[in-house]
């Protein structure tokens, strides 16, 4: 031990034999172990403590200057770390007892048995113990300042469930702030009885179980009465020998952190709930259900402003189940608010989140006060809209008291943005649903194949009237396939080629219009659009098509032109006739002229040449009958008869000019003029489906005419009876010769030509039966008359007959027109046989 | 011998008197004349005539109806007519007569000696 530093002890000792004991014993010990210094005075010590460089204090407690317990208190004062061995006289040994309770190491009394030995290991068990229990405050001072300044709740329990140790935050929190509080206590004496049933029971578990409830987080109360969540580990405590002393409980405060979780859970949960909603109706329950079930709310209502009364109106109530709050409904459906009146009315008008942290206190209105009676006590309540606009107030009520500050109310307020955002969206998306809705129905309801395609011509959607076209029940399924699952591979490749171009150039095919073979080789006219289809970027990503068939159009267009050719061609036709109208006035006035002038002629020629004859008879006469000698007389009679022949030749002339030999007449036979009217009209026979039936006589006499305008007079007839039989029928012609009788001939008085018919004259008659509607019979004296006509406008032009009956009067004919009893008309032409 | 009868029917009276002066001056033949068309089948059927010449325009009954009369009466049908016409023209004459429905016709102005010619042709 000579390596070892020696001890330094102050000997305070006014007894100098007692001093010299000691040196002498220490001496013994061994030298150079402990330096000795001794002071006889108390004063003189606690300057040597002063100083310094003491390990040991060897303390008489009755010095001049002082006195029993008083010396040690002092000296243990100057230097409460040195070890202190107090040196006590046989009568005080009960003081030197007290003074090792005050803190000495320990006690000697002089005199009784000390040895070297036994001081020197007293000497090095006071040091030694005096290190160790300092060591040992320190440790614990470290620990206790280590609890005490932990945020966590400390406490240590008996196994009666009584505390014995806690820290200062679980005094803070028990509202103690002497020990004596605390200790002792319960949990029936810090938690209402609910509570502290639970947590006893923990206690107990834990003690006598011996398992450790580790991390379990639980609701709880503060003593204000506030709703907290906390952290809990509860471990069993034991001693060595494995008694159970209790448990040790550390309780952690998470409500920050689990408020925070809150808010976060009912934030991101109204999110979800407005996300998941497809209606507005839909949502507001499950917004209110979601808030009140995440942030343990009791109570969430809606109210509305309603637009006529200019008020807010409740309009949705969501209560926990476990709530009666019957009371409250219906003070709520009663209640309205205007702006600026009480808590609604003011959230309404400011737009702001505002808090109730006391419903009773604020009890403003008859429905705060039902709020209040519900046993509700606080609430938040925000607006639903934005910053133009407030739809509605939302608001919330617990019958707990948590934690409501600026944080939780901006994040209400931010429910009420998103709420209002949601109805905003809901509207645009309604739009826009109908927007789409009405663009598809118009899209598939249009008759034109519209598509979209790819860059590889694959169909990506298409409307109705394609999968009509490709026969598939719905639109999706022509998606992904190409023309090549639908069109031949000659026209797929052409539609492709043509597409590939598209994309390639980026270039618009336009009202292309294209001549395609459909379905069993008919052709069809299709009009096509293909216009390049580009991303956001420019980029062509596909092609929009829009084909339509426009066979019918075309076919129209074609029936159009063929309308217009019929109208050109009626149009001519209309000319024709006109024409032919033309030329029958003109033949009519030249006919009507004609036969004025030969009326005329006839009767000038025989007024006049009776008369003539009457003269040339007379002078005849006498230019036998006088015999004279004068020259003169047979030269005057010669001059007369010149004169005579003079005028009857002039008179001749006229005849020439007026009579039918302007008229190209020739012996001819009738049934081969007939034949030949029935040829000219044969296409309008054929038109009208009209079956011709010829009941031609045979052997039949000649007629003298001129075969043109007999010709004209037959096709006139027959057109007559065309007409009348628009929709088909039957045309009998039939012809046979007679003698005329009596009763059959018409007279002209007028007529000087002595050309007519007479009874017994030999004629060939023509009749021309039709089957159609006939002529009402008052009529039947009016259709010979110029421009009469029974057809309409445009079909005949009211002179045929007028001409057929004058060509027929120029070669001594006649025509009657009669109703046939069994219907239809019978045209009966009567023409004298040629009997030269 | 007997003088030729011929019966003249026409409406014009100075043409009727005119006529029978120059045919009977001559003394061979015996002209009676009958002015009403209507009155000329029954002169026809008294005066037994062996010619009778025609007027063709008289009023009511013309000389076609007299001619159509006559061809009906069994006792006259077989006596020839001429007809008489203002209206035919000396170049008809001239190139043979006029036969028109199997009847000759001869014009009013016409010579007297082509209107005696004609007579003595149709004479029986």
């Amino acid at each position: 031990m000579s390596n070892m530093k020696p001890i330094n002890i102050l000997q305070i000792e006014d007894n100098p034999s007692e001093v010299v004991l000691m040196r002498a014993m220490l001496t013994e010990a061994g030298a150079g172990q402990f330096e000795l210094v001794s002071v006889d005075r108390l004063s003189e010590g606690l300057r040597r403590l002063a100083a310094g460089n003491v390990d040991l204090v060897m303390l008489d407690l009755g010095l001049p200057d002082s006195n029993g317990l008083e010396t040690f208190a002092k000296v243990h004062t100057q230097a409460p770390q040195l070890p202190i061995i107090v040196l006590s006289s046989l009568d005080d040994e009960s003081i030197a007892m007290k003074t090792v309770h005050e803190g000495a190491q320990d006690y000697v009394v002089k005199g009784e048995n000390m040895d070297a030995r036994l001081l020197v290991r007293t000497i090095h068990y006071a040091i030694e113990r005096n290190r160790a229990e300092h060591a040992l405050a320190e440790q614990h001072k470290l620990l206790r300042t280590l609890i005490d300044n932990l945020p966590d709740l400390i406490y240590a329990k008996d196994p009666q469930g009584r505390l014995f140790l806690n820290n200062a935050a679980h005094m803070r929190f028990l509202g103690a702030t002497k020990a004596e509080d605390a200790l002792g206590k319960t949990v029936y004496d810090c938690f209402p009885k609910e509570i502290a049933d639970a947590f006893f029971a923990d206690e107990q578990r834990v003690i006598h179980s011996g398992e450790p409830l580790v991390n379990r987080e639980e609701a709880s109360i503060d003593r204000t009465g506030r709703r907290i969540w906390v952290l809990t580990t509860k471990v069993p405590l034991r001693d060595a020998t494995g008694k159970s002393l209790g448990m040790v409980g550390i309780t952690r405060d998470i409500t920050a952190r689990k408020e925070a979780e809150q808010r976060q859970t009912m934030h991101s949960g109204v999110t979800r709930v407005l996300a998941e909603s497809d209606t507005l109706q839909e949502a507001i329950p499950r917004v209110m259900q979601c808030v009140c079930e995440a942030m343990g709310w009791d109570c969430g209502q809606l109210w509305r402003v309603n637009l006529q009364t200019s008020r807010l109106h409740c309009e949705n109530v969501y209560y926990l189940p476990a709530q009666d709050l019957a009371g409250l409904d219906k003070a709520s459906h009663e209640a309205t608010f205007a702006r600026g009146a009480g808590l609604l009315g003011r959230v309404w008008t400011d737009g702001r989140a505002a808090l109730v942290s006391d419903v009773v206190a604020e009890a403003d209105s008859p429905w705060m006060s039902a709020v209040a009676k519900a046993g509700l006590r606080q609430g938040v309540a925000f607006p639903v809209g934005n910053y133009r606009e407030t739809l509605g107030v939302m608001v919330f009520f617990s019958c707990t008291v948590g934690t409501m500050d600026e944080s939780l109310l901006a994040i209400m307020q931010d429910i009420g943005r998103q709420i209002d955002q949601f109805i905003q969206r809901k509207n645009a998306e309604e739009a826009l649903e109908g927007e789409r809705t009405l663009l598809r129905s118009l899209i598939d309801s249009l008759p034109i194949h519209i598509y979209v395609k790819d860059t590889a011509s694959r169909f990506i959607v298409v409307n109705e009237e394609v999968a009509r076209f490709f026969k598939v029940k719905h639109p999706r399924e022509v998606a992904g396939k190409t023309d090549s699952d639908f069109f031949p591979p000659d026209l797929a490749a052409q539609f492709l080629a043509e597409e590939q171009a598209v994309l390639l150039s980026g270039e618009s095919i336009v009202n292309r219009e294209a001549c395609v073979t459909g379905e069993q080789g008919k052709r069809r006219w299709i009009l096509t659009i293909k216009v390049p289809f580009r991303d956001n970027h420019g980029s062509i990503v596909g092609l929009v098509g829009a084909t339509r068939d426009i066979t019918e159009i075309k076919e129209a267009e074609e029936r159009l032109r063929e309308a217009n050719a019929d109208l050109e061609k009626s149009k001519s036709e209309l000319q024709q006739s006109n024409d032919q109208l033309k030329a029958a006035q003109l033949l009519l006035f030249e006919a009507e002229k004609l036969h004025a002038v030969g009326r005329l002629a006839a009767g000038v020629a025989h007024e006049v040449k009776n008369p003539l004859a009457t003269i040339l008879m007379g002078i005849n006469y006498l230019s036998k009958s006088i015999q004279s000698k004068d020259e003169n007389v047979a030269i005057v009679m010669e001059e007369m008869t010149h004169a005579i022949k003079r005028a009857d030749t002039i008179i001749a002339g006229l005849l020439e000019f007026s009579t039918p030999s302007k008229m190209d007449t020739k012996a001819d036979d009738i049934n081969t003029i007939v034949t030949r009217s029935l040829g000219l009209v044969k296409h309008e026979l054929d038109k009208h489906h009209i079956a011709v039936e010829r009941k031609l006589g045979e052997h039949l006499p000649a007629v003298l005419v001129d075969r043109n305008k007999i010709e004209e007079v037959f096709v006139n007839v027959f057109t007559n009876a065309v007409h009348a039989m628009a929709t088909g029928g039957a045309l009998t012609v039939r012809t046979y010769a007679k003698t005329m009788d009596a009763t059959r001939i018409q007279r002209d008085a007028g007529n000087r030509s002595g050309v007519r018919l007479r009874t017994g004259d030999a004629v060939v008659v023509i009749e021309v039966d039709d089957t159609g509607h006939g002529i009402p019979e008052d009529k039947l004296l009016r259709v010979f008359d110029p421009f009469y006509t029974t057809k309409p406008t445009g079909i005949g032009t009211g002179l045929g007959l007028t001409v057929v009956r004058k060509i027929l009067e120029l070669h001594s004919g006649t025509i009657e027109l009669a109703n046939r009893p069994e219907g239809g008309v019978r045209a009966t032409i009567v023409l004298k046989a040629d009997r030269r | 011998m007997d003088k030729k009868r011929i019966l003249l029917v026409d409406d014009d009276l100075a043409f009727t008197r005119m006529m029978k002066l120059n045919l009977e001056r001559s003394g061979t033949y015996e002209i009676r004349i009958e002015n009403t068309g209507s009155q000329a089948v029954a002169s026809a059927r008294e005066f037994k005539p062996n010619l009778i010449l025609l007027d063709v325009i008289m009023p009511e009954v013309d000389g076609g109806d007299v001619a159509a009369m006559l061809k009906d009466d069994p006792l006259l049908k077989d006596i020839p007519v001429v007809f008489l016409t203002a209206l035919v023209s000396g170049e008809e004459n001239a190139s043979g007569g006029l036969i028109r429905s199997g009847y000759r016709f001869i014009g009013k102005l016409t010579s007297e000696k082509e209107m005696l010619q004609c007579i003595e042709e149709h004479l029986r």
